[in-house]
């Protein structure tokens, strides 16, 4: 049985960026290279079978403005995550590591959210322009795998196997 | 010709230019990661893959509205044209996203914790 397909969660600036983005393709003005990037994101997706999810608090605050036309393009390209169990016990611990609490949350995503099938759990790689975000991750990345793997190893499955998401820029991502 | 074609060049553009001539190479690719726009700017493929990724949206657009796209005087986002809102600095815009951003998170996908689904895996690594 072929393996889950990959999952990009996109943090909150490149919702924007998208959506700035498709608003500037619609009446033909020149994109900035952020909104350049957020676009050629969801086309390489697209291209590559990857799936492109959002969060539910971002989906919510959407949903406040889905009069907009750029706001039903770009939620007709993502798919939007649930909570999964154990997500506020890890979002406690994430907060312990100086991650603020909407970036504790958004990397909670990463490790104990679930797809709207309930069938993956995780993300393959939280997209961010946030490079500090990244940074405090990485400076982190070693203790978070031990209180993951400390707080998994009793689970059952699929628990047991969460994992930490890798996190990058656009810009790596669209080099690779 | 090549005199004749920099001389139509803006003055500060010029300026900047003889600035980025004095960087070594690792001040140029410092540079590029602060304006990604400069790697861009060098990327047929990237323009492509933009023109690409625009056409895309103006099509789905044009499917979603029956074949009417919005011009520059239509009203954009907070009650602002296109045209207002991208001649708007970008603290102004960043500003309004704050706004937005911060508006009440609780809607139509609920908050609660879910149980994954009998034979979930974890996402592709």
């Amino acid at each position: 049985m072929p393996g889950p397909a990959p999952v990009w969660l996109l943090d909150k600036n490149l919702v924007r960026k998208a959506i700035e983005g498709i608003g500037a393709s619609l009446i033909a003005a020149p994109l900035t290279g952020q909104q350049s990037m957020a676009l050629r994101l969801l086309m390489r997706s697209r291209r590559a079978g990857i799936r492109v999810m959002i969060t539910p608090e971002i989906a919510n605050i959407l949903s406040h403005h889905s009069d907009l036309l750029e706001v039903q393009l770009f939620l007709a390209e993502v798919e939007v995550m649930r909570r999964g169990r154990y997500f506020n016990r890890w979002a406690r611990r994430l907060r312990d590591h100086g991650f603020t609490p909407e970036d504790a949350k958004v990397l909670c995503y990463g490790t104990f959210g679930l797809d709207p099938t309930g069938l993956v759990l995780g993300v393959t790689v939280v997209v961010t322009f946030d490079r500090s975000f990244i940074n405090n991750f990485e400076a982190h990345r070693e203790a978070l795998l031990r209180r993951l793997k400390a707080m998994t190893a009793q689970m059952r499955p699929p628990y047991h196997e969460a994992k930490l998401p890798e996190m990058a820029t656009p810009e790596r991502i669209l080099q690779k | 010709m090549i005199m004749a074609k920099v001389m139509t060049i803006p003055p500060h553009v010029r300026r900047l230019a003889q600035v980025l001539r004095r960087l070594t190479p690792k001040e140029m690719s410092q540079l590029v990661q602060l304006v990604p726009e400069l790697e861009r700017a060098r990327s047929p493929e990237v323009l492509e893959e933009e023109r690409e990724a625009m056409a895309y949206f103006r099509r789905a657009a044009l499917e979603l509205t029956g074949g009417k796209l919005p011009s520059r005087q239509d009203e954009f986002i907070e009650g602002l044209t296109y045209e207002a809102y991208f001649a708007l600095p970008e603290g102004e815009q960043d500003a309004l996203w704050e706004r937005i951003f911060a508006e009440r998170e609780t809607g139509p996908h609920d908050l609660e914790e879910h149980n994954a689904r009998p034979g979930a895996r974890v996402a592709a690594g």
